[in-house]
């Protein structure tokens, strides 16, 4: 029966075509990508299939010596083609695993953006409270200035007890002269003493001379006698000016001594005043530095954390578009799966009703376009598989 | 004046986080969203630094970095790759092609400022 044995011949170099496909499927991708893989085994299994099939419609119709020339592969086991189908349900698995990467990329870039927004609302929050603060600080404000009005009434009273003080000791030298003044007064006073002592001699040398003149002398006698008793007014009246003149500068004295202790109690108080309100306005400035120092500082750990938070983000923002072209591949594996399932289908429905003129060319060339198509189409995964964390790429300048 | 720099991605998002992060340190930003916009806005802008990713629809970023390379105008400008292709044979293809840089997405906003004050100041 020759239109028989071309069949056979036909079939089984279709047969050895796939397994010497699926070979080199798996020979022609050392980098043994997942998808190279698969599409190899898929080849393999499709090919003994195949051979299962002839040898069950056949039934041993083809002779060995026509298989064994054209077969330099080694010999293949018969499969059934349940374990095809479970291939593809491997295939599924694959692209299940890949799904389940997609969403644990979603849900990480998804958890850390929630977490990076919850922190950003918590600083506007803290910035929100910080500005009540800046508030409280225009408080600040009225009691510096209180605080320089303050200082400044004070001032002017430290400056007028200063003068004070000052006038204080004008005056003391003012009384000074004065003791210098009374002490001129007083020798004018023994002066004017030793002149009445001197009168009241005259007087008396005048009234013997009256008395020695007799009758004559009696008139000279009477203004002798007035001479004396003016001699003696004078010598009281001056006794008693001395006396109030020591009076005098014994109050003198005492004024110089108050005003000289008044004096140099007002300088102590005065510069203790103004040391001690110095050293009130130091340390009214120095806390004011301070808390603006503090202010300052917070304002910029709350900037650095915010600036933190938003790379975060930022970095977490970009797994959309990696999920997105995973998402793409996965659906470039499903239509290659369909493609090569659409192509096994025809060829088994085929095989099934095959007469010897089963347009076998045709079909080999389906399978072998389905194959190849699957194979094009999933070979290369734009994204490496460990890019699906949280971690950032690395950077490579040429 | 604060220096121009294109950003060419079909994704949205990128385009949006590398405007925020350049935007951010004073640059400004204009935007394409595949190779063939990217190359029509370098040839009408004049941009002093170029960030593009890799697979984008109608023309893809090593593309469109060969045809750039072919005008006067951006013989060497910096151009630098951010994509998620990550292996070494396409690393070797960017520098290849006059590729400036190579980085994988995500990439942190740190690093990229730090990479184009290196290519731009």
């Amino acid at each position: 029966m020759p239109e028989s044995r071309t069949g056979d011949v036909l079939l089984a170099v279709l047969s050895l075509l796939i397994a010497a496909v699926g070979v080199s499927a798996l020979l022609l991708v050392p980098d043994a990508l997942p998808a190279g893989t698969t599409v190899a085994l898929f080849a393999l299994l499709l090919a003994l299939a195949l051979v299962q099939a002839l040898r069950a419609s056949r039934a041993g119709a083809v002779p060995a010596a026509l298989v064994a020339p054209v077969a330099p592969a080694p010999a293949i086991d018969p499969v059934h083609p349940a374990e095809a189908f479970a291939e593809l349900a491997a295939q599924g698995r694959q692209a299940r695993g890949e799904l389940a990467q997609v969403q644990a990329t979603m849900r990480d870039a998804v958890t850390s953006l929630a977490a990076s927004f919850e922190a950003i609302a918590d600083h506007a929050h803290a910035t929100l409270e910080q500005q009540g603060v800046s508030d409280s600080a225009g408080d600040r404000i009225t009691h510096e200035r209180f605080a320089a009005e303050s200082s400044e009434i004070l001032r002017t009273l430290v400056g007028n007890v200063v003068s004070g003080g000052e006038r204080s000791a004008e005056m003391i030298a003012r009384m000074g002269s004065m003791r210098e003044q009374i002490g001129d007064v007083n020798r004018i006073l023994i002066e004017i003493e030793a002149i009445a002592s001197q009168t009241n001699l005259l007087a008396l040398n005048a009234a013997i001379e009256a008395a020695r003149a007799g009758d004559a002398g009696r008139g000279f006698a009477v203004v002798a006698d007035e001479v004396r008793a003016l001699s003696s007014r004078t010598q009281t009246f001056s006794r008693e000016i001395r006396q109030r003149s020591a009076e005098i500068e014994q109050t003198v004295d005492q004024a110089a001594r108050s005003s000289s202790e008044m004096a140099g109690h007002d300088r102590s108080l005065a510069e203790g005043s103004s040391a001690h309100l110095d050293g009130l306005l130091r340390m009214m400035a120095d806390l004011g530095d301070q808390r603006r120092a503090e202010a300052e500082e917070q304002a910029a750990a709350a900037q650095a954390q915010v600036a933190r938070t938003t790379d975060a983000a930022a970095i977490a923002m970009q797994f959309q578009d990696i999920a997105s072209q995973l998402i793409d591949h996965v659906h470039r594996r499903i239509d290659a799966a369909n493609g090569l399932l659409d192509a096994l289908q025809a060829l088994t429905g085929r095989l099934a009703a095959a007469g010897e003129d089963s347009p076998v060319d045709e079909l080999v060339t389906r399978v072998q376009r389905a194959v190849a198509q699957a194979r094009a189409a999933t070979a290369h995964c734009p994204v490496n598989s460990q890019v699906a964390s949280m971690t950032t790429g690395s950077v490579d300048l040429f | 004046m604060s220096k121009t720099i294109l950003t060419v991605d079909d994704s949205v998002s990128i385009r949006q986080m590398v405007s925020f992060t350049l935007k951010s340190a004073g640059y400004s930003v204009v935007q394409a969203a595949d190779g063939e916009e990217g190359l029509a806005m370098a040839k009408a802008n004049p941009v002093q630094l170029i960030i593009t990713d890799q697979n984008m629809p109608k023309m893809d970023g090593l593309s469109m970095v060969k045809a750039l390379r072919a005008t006067s105008a951006h013989a060497r400008t910096p151009i630098l790759l951010l994509t998620t292709e990550s292996s070494d044979a396409m690393k070797a293809q960017g520098k290849a092609a006059g590729a400036t840089g190579w980085l994988v997405k995500p990439f942190d906003p740190n690093k990229l400022l730090d990479v184009v004050r290196r290519c731009i100041g």
